[in-house]
């Protein structure tokens, strides 16, 4: 199933198949591991649901809704 | 024989850690990306070869766009130096895996260092040195720097290096003809021709011809297909080295982002953490302050005497001016800072502080700010001066302005001594256990009220300042790591408190002499001071003080701390500046000049907002380079205290 990142529940994994943002938000994110064909993971949201905590390989990370709504992954679900 | 190296690796891999084992320096580390932002230079031998070595400020990519990156991406490129050693990290291989990369595109002298192994091993990660060194064809030496392990393998290899073979990349066919073409005008390596695409100035050695060419291709060829070009060897490279299959999370770190992240005690333990900070800073500060004012003061005779060789008009100034000024200031300012930055620099060390900026960042981006400004804050309450250096963490240059322009609304804890002195002198009656609870209460009201302006002023401030495109908000969470407490201890001291110690001393003493002079030179009948709160008392009378306390609050500009001994020195006349026998000797002599519960408020709420001292001044000066946002920080909180005490004095 497709669906953004930022629908991911908490534990749901994805691999990321497609990215929205622009080429400077990209380019931020690739360090973080945010690249197709990636496995991104999340791991817990901020008390008021927003931003939230995800993980690509060994790396935790934060982003806000409105930038993890750009991030579209294949779940298994 | 003298050589150099440089290191270059991923922000919070361990760079400064590794650069101090290795000169016996004291740089901070902190659990947290950037703190680097410069070159720091470093020399150590080993063996017979003396070596130059240079810490490049932390980088994910050569071809990065902030400053820090562009600073490490130009040093890699000059090529001024003989080793280029990568520091990586072993519990993120993939990530590290890119600018090791890019890093042997660019020279063929490379060495990685995979630092955190140990870190690795703990969470099952397993990684294959051996074909990994094979793979990259560089030395590939594994590294802890909490035992200093492999720190002789290191040295070892700096000294024996030998030209090696490392690895080829084939970039796509795109990325190819461009550096093929650019090849073919100039001598430069594959990854020295992709940097030309990023440089902003055009090489020289180009004809104008061949300039708009390269202009084309800047515009053809992305950043991301680059890095994804890279990528691409990466992702070859760890699925041959690397295993994840039984990697762990450490227990420790799933709790505490439980404890810290959740709905029900993210909150609550954040107000603990804050309440207990400031708690233990008050508390425990108290008698050091009084022994280092006692000792202080009882150097006052001593002192007369050693300089009596002095004329009168230049003794008494020195001495009951600048002197006494200066270690008032110093011992009311330094117990409370010697522990608030430590207690605060533990938190951060142990990777708490992207924790409370992830928990608080919603509240904050509805102001066109970001959670870091919560961090910011943080340090606001230690000293306004730390706040404003503290605002380079900041995303964007905006959010840091923003951050830097309203950080003096929170009060530091110079400000705490008297704004408690009033609360118990006029709000509560008993002066028991419970009245000194009802005071902190209250001194926390005024603190959530100082928040609540910094939410409203940074809002109204974000419509004007700076228009930019709202910048993507990355926080990276780290894992908990241990602080080493002693060193922690020792570089707050160094870094923070003798710092601002400096800068205060500096202002302090020249204050004390003005506020001699005003207090004892008479023009015609009265003092200068006087004729100045004649002057200012009318104002004073509109937003329900008076003249004493506006030139108090003015006087009061090198350090809050003074406040309540100048407005002594003006209601009593005699000129020298003077400590209180008691609350109620104090409440007396306010009371006999007219003050009241509203005097009291408003006095509170100046105390809160007006302009920041002169140490924060000189910071904001510094940090903005700008004297357009230094007058702003001054006149803001100022204007805006004077609001509402205008409110107050009006509406009751």
């Amino acid at each position: 199933m497709k669906k953004a990142v930022s629908d991911l529940s908490i534990l749901e994994e994805g691999i990321i198949k497609q990215i929205d943002l622009s080429e400077q938000k990209y380019f931020k994110t690739i360090h973080l591991g945010v690249m197709k064909e990636n496995k991104i993971k999340c791991l817990f949201k901020s008390p008021l649901n927003d931003p939230i905590a995800y993980q690509i390989n060994g790396c935790v990370f934060a982003l806000r809704k409105e930038d993890a709504k750009k991030i579209m992954v294949e779940t298994h679900g | 024989m003298d050589k150099r190296v440089c290191l270059i690796g991923n922000p919070n891999v361990g760079k400064s850690s590794l650069f101090n084992i290795l000169t016996h320096k004291n740089q901070h580390t902190g659990n947290w990306t950037g703190k680097t932002v410069e070159n720091a230079l470093g020399e150590f031998s080993y063996q017979d070869v003396h070596w130059t070595i240079i810490d490049l400020p932390g980088t994910y990519s050569l071809i990065g766009e902030s400053e820090e990156e562009k600073i490490a991406s130009e040093f890699i490129f000059k090529k001024d130096y003989d080793i280029a050693l990568v520091v990586a990290d072993a519990t993120n291989l993939e990530r590290s895996l890119t600018l090791i990369l890019e890093v042997i595109d660019v020279v063929p002298n490379v060495i990685v260092a995979l630092n955190l192994m140990d870190e690795a091993k703990k969470r099952n990660i397993v990684i294959d040195l051996k074909k990994l060194s094979k793979l990259l064809g560089v030395p590939v030496i594994s590294t802890s720097m909490k035992d200093k392990s492999g720190i002789e393998e290191l040295c070892d290899a700096l000294n024996h290096f030998t030209q090696n073979k490392p690895i080829k990349i084939e970039h796509s066919q795109k990325i190819k003809n461009y550096i093929t073409w650019i090849q073919s005008k100039m001598n430069v390596s594959n990854g020295e021709a992709l940097y030309y695409l990023r440089d902003h100035k055009i090489s020289e050695d180009l004809e104008l011809k061949e300039q708009k060419i390269l202009q084309f291709y800047k515009h053809y060829i992305s950043r991301i297909e680059i890095i994804e070009s890279y990528h691409h060897y990466e992702k070859k490279i760890i699925q041959k080295v690397l295993n994840r299959k039984n990697e762990q999370v450490k227990k420790e770190d799933e709790f505490l982002n439980h404890l810290l992240t959740h709905k029900k005690t993210s909150f609550l333990v954040i107000s603990l953490l804050v309440f207990f900070l400031l708690f233990l800073t008050i508390y425990l500060s108290n008698l050091p302050s009084e022994w280092l004012f006692q000792f202080f003061e009882s150097l006052e005779k001593p002192f007369m005497k050693i300089f009596q060789f002095l004329p009168n008009f230049l003794l008494e100034p020195l001495i009951y001016g600048g002197y006494r000024t200066l270690y008032w200031v110093v011992s009311v300012m330094l117990p409370p800072m010697m522990i608030f930055f430590p207690l605060f620099a533990l938190l951060e060390d142990y990777g708490l502080l992207p924790r409370i900026a992830f928990d608080l960042d919603k509240p904050f981006s509805k102001c066109g700010s970001c959670g870091k400004q919560s961090l910011t804050m943080c340090m606001g309450l230690g000293c306004n001066a730390v706040g404003v250096t503290g605002a380079r963490i900041m995303e964007s240059k905006k959010m840091r302005i923003l951050s830097i322009l309203t950080n003096v609304f929170i009060p530091c804890n110079g400000r705490f001594p008297a704004m408690i002195a009033i609360i118990s002198m006029f709000f509560i009656q008993d002066r028991s256990f419970l009245g000194s609870l009802l005071a902190s209460f209250i001194l926390l009201c005024i603190i959530f009220g100082g928040i609540l302006i910094t939410f409203i002023i940074t809002k109204i401030l974000s419509f004007f300042i700076l228009k930019e495109e709202k910048p993507m908000f990355i926080l990276e969470l780290p894992s908990f790591r241990k602080p080493k407490i002693f060193k922690t201890i020792k570089n707050a001291w160094k870094d923070k408190v003798l710092h601002v110690l400096k800068r205060a001393m500096v202002v302090s003493f020249p204050a004390g002499l003005l506020i001699y002079f005003l207090a004892n030179y008479k023009i015609g009948e009265i003092s200068i001071f006087e004729s100045i709160v004649h002057f200012l008392n009318p104002f004073g009378l509109l937003v329900g003080l008076d003249g004493v306390i506006l030139l108090a609050f003015l006087l009061g500009l090198p350090a809050n701390e003074i406040v309540i001994p100048i407005l002594l020195l003006g209601y009593s006349s005699s000129g020298l500046l003077m400590e209180y026998e008691s609350l109620e000797s104090l409440k007396m002599v306010l009371v006999q000049n007219h003050w009241t519960i509203l005097t009291a408020i408003n006095f509170l709420i100046l105390s809160l907002c007006h302009f920041p001292c002169a140490t924060t001044i000189l910071t904001i000066k510094k940090e903005t380079g700008s004297w357009f946002y230094t007058f702003l920080a001054f006149v803001i909180p100022t204007l805006t205290g004077l609001f509402f005490c205008f409110l107050i004095h009006f509406l009751i």
